[in-house]
């Protein structure tokens, strides 16, 4: 799983967000898309790319785009 | 596990009623301080935009009593026809007597009658269909009464905007009966489930007896979004909702599927209880189901209908061929508690089965 490749998913899920802008350093809370409807369609992407449903509760605990992506890493099937 | 497969019960009519006033969101700009962008992005995704709603005084039993009325005449049926009448709501007119009782007084029927209520919300109407179709098969009731419906956009608060403008009010009533003997068998497959520890994600937590309604219960509170309410407000985190309905529903469609033999292609409907246009969207292409069968845009008219959203878009959106021939559907429920089932069943062509505008109170 490569956080470049999560990075452009997530931008494409969330209407207005620039995966140029975005690094795993981004703070969410800094993001003015980053809001209840980017929560769902971020699920939803999340289930549709990889297969994967991280609970909605999980998703808010993340303070980072690199928190959102080493959680999604962690409910992979080990590879 | 609660999985049944019954013959002998039937669905033999239907009506819906929404209630009499219709809210719109660009009407209500306030509710999202007058961010029009993010108002467009909600109506785009999430689908929506109107609701019909119940003025204060008229609650579930009265829009119930008018879709069991009009019911009861379009099937040609006088009360002592009836055995058992079911109420689903979670918006009663007082926590006793029942919403079954009090409506049986209102139609008249005989003492002889089965009377109860059912708590639950969204996924109530299957719950409902599968006791009312148990009590017709194995319960020695000829025909049963299913009343389904709440006043939810009662229970919210009008400045929560998480919440505020997604409900509608509604009410369906559906006659069940026992098919009489003789007569063809009517397959029907229910798998029903429950998850406690989701008790957190919708809820009301104030007003009963738990919290009772005190001064404390009914302050209001802002939270870190601005949305207000008070602990007696209903409250839902949209995000773990659609996180098990992602987990969930899935499954139980795939499930249901496998246990009754069908493919994608051989259920003419499938309706799933109308949260909103987006989830039922991402389920239904999960499951690789032919869009053009699955309604998804009640929501989007006429709000959240809780239980009632079930049998409104059998009404609304499947009425004309319901009435016309017989359809396999495959009903999904979902909400509250977390509680959560589905019914394969085959219905038509019926003689009733329409929905209509409630009648507001004098």
């Amino acid at each position: 799983m490569e956080l470049d490749t999560f990075i452009k998913q997530l931008a494409d899920a969330v209407e207005g967000l620039d995966a140029s802008t975005l690094t795993g350093d981004t703070p969410l809370a800094a993001l003015p898309q980053w809001d209840s409807l980017a929560l769902l369609t971020t699920l939803a992407m999340v289930d549709s790319e990889y297969g994967v449903q991280v609970s909605g509760r999980a998703l808010q605990e993340c303070q980072t785009v690199g928190d959102l992506f080493r959680l999604v890493q962690k409910h992979l099937p080990p590879s | 596990m609660a999985e049944a497969h019954l013959q002998r019960a039937r669905l033999a009519g239907l009506v819906s009623v929404v209630g009499p006033e219709r809210r719109r969101l660009d009407d209500e700009p306030e509710l999202y301080g007058g961010n029009r962008a993010q108002l467009d992005r909600l109506k785009r995704t999430i689908g929506l935009a109107e609701r019909w709603v119940s003025p204060p005084a008229q609650t579930a039993l009265d829009l119930g009593h008018q879709a069991a009325t009009r019911l009861l005449a379009g099937l040609a049926l006088a009360p002592a026809d009836l055995d058992a009448l079911i109420f689903v709501t979670q918006t009663p007119d007082h926590f006793q007597p029942c919403n079954a009782a009090i409506l049986h007084g209102r139609l008249g029927l005989p003492t002889s009658v089965a009377a109860f209520d059912v708590n639950l919300g969204c996924s109530g109407f299957v719950y409902g269909l599968y006791l009312a179709s148990l009590l017709a098969e194995t319960g020695g009731c000829r025909k049963v009464l299913l009343v389904a419906g709440d006043t939810l956009s009662h229970s919210v608060h009008p400045r929560d905007r998480a919440v505020a403008p997604l409900f509608g009010d509604a009410a369906a009533a559906a006659l069940v009966e026992q098919i009489p003997p003789g007569e063809p068998p009517s397959p029907a497959w229910f798998s029903l489930h429950t998850d406690g520890s989701g008790a957190d994600i919708i809820k009301q937590p104030a007003g009963g007896f738990r919290e009772p309604a005190t001064n404390a219960a009914l302050t209001e509170h802002t939270d870190a979004d601005g949305n207000v309410r008070t602990r007696a407000n209903l409250h839902m985190n949209g995000a773990e909702v659609f996180s098990f309905n992602l987990r969930e529903l899935p499954l139980l469609v795939e499930g249901l599927m496998r246990r009754a033999q069908v493919g994608t292609r051989d259920v003419d409907a499938y309706v799933f209880h109308q949260a909103n246009r987006y989830i039922i969207r991402n389920i239904a292409r999960r499951l690789h189901l032919p869009l053009e069968r699955v309604p998804m845009d009640i929501v989007e008219r006429f709000g959240n209908q809780s239980s009632a959203s079930i049998p409104f878009t059998l009404c609304h959106s499947l009425g004309e061929a319901a009435r016309a021939r017989r359809l396999r559907v495959l009903l999904v429920g979902y909400g509250v508690g977390l509680s959560w089932a589905s019914a394969l069943l085959e219905v038509g062509p019926l003689r009733v089965c329409e929905w209509i505008t409630g009648v507001a109170p004098p």
